[in-house]
């Protein structure tokens, strides 16, 4: 039996690809991302040690923080994810096209479209654990020179509420 | 599995970045990778605006 979140995954490229969006790259590719709420991620990431919580950052320390130069990576971060999403845009709009045509040529095969959603799901968590290490070394490397990474102290937002009864 | 709101945009949210004596290619690093860790769980990178001593995190929502 199929499950729920493929059967969704599913009927998403399914409309999808009837009608490309200017979302549709992140449609298309939805069972690639991880569906775990980033209340969740902030939690584990400062569980492991990788960034701190924010609750535990003092009022005093946080007068002496030198903000110029972050808000210069900042901007520079925001500048090159600019370029990145101009170029992708045409990239995935092609690429919309040419999944379409796909679909419409060999009418997609359930059993081989359920493969290629879990397959890319097997991709995407390695590719966030491949994510995960590039923030810790960039946090290590922070740390070397006595800055550190304060996130927002997770699961409020999502967290679900126990049962009463 | 997947909650209702998935294709939502994610909310916005706060950090803060302690900078010590690094680099500006080093803190940007570490942006970067918190914006595609971001993105991994969500499908949206991030944006920053910094206001003060925090830094402000939002979706990239232009494609």
């Amino acid at each position: 039996m199929m499950p729920g979140w493929l059967k969704t995954a599913l009927g998403t490229v399914g409309q999808v690809l009837a009608k490309p969006t200017k979302g549709t790259r992140r449609m298309l590719d939805s069972a690639s991302y991880i569906g775990i709420a980033m209340g969740e991620a902030f939690f584990e990431i400062c569980q492991m040690g990788i960034a701190k919580p924010l609750s535990e950052l003092k009022e005093s320390k946080l007068q002496k923080i030198k903000s110029v130069d972050v808000a210069d990576a900042a901007r520079a971060h925001n500048e090159s994810e600019a370029i990145r999403l101009e170029a992708e845009a045409d990239a995935e709009l092609t690429k919309a096209k040419a999944e379409k045509k796909l679909a419409e040529a060999r009418s997609i095969d359930g059993e081989a479209a359920c493969r290629r959603l879990k397959e890319e799901r097997k991709l995407a968590e390695a590719q966030r654990d491949e994510v995960l290490a590039r923030l810790e070394a960039a946090v290590t490397q922070l740390r070397i020179k006595g800055g550190d990474l304060y996130l927002p102290d997770g699961l409020d937002a999502d967290e679900e509420e126990p049962d009463a009864s | 599995m997947w909650p209702e709101d998935f294709f939502d945009e994610p909310d916005p949210f706060e950090f803060v970045l302690d900078p010590g004596d690094a680099e500006k290619d080093e803190i940007q690093e570490v942006l970067t990778a918190l914006s595609d860790l971001h993105a991994a769980h969500t499908g949206y990178s991030l944006c920053y605006r910094v206001q003060g001593s925090r830094v402000m995190a939002h979706a990239e929502v232009e494609l």
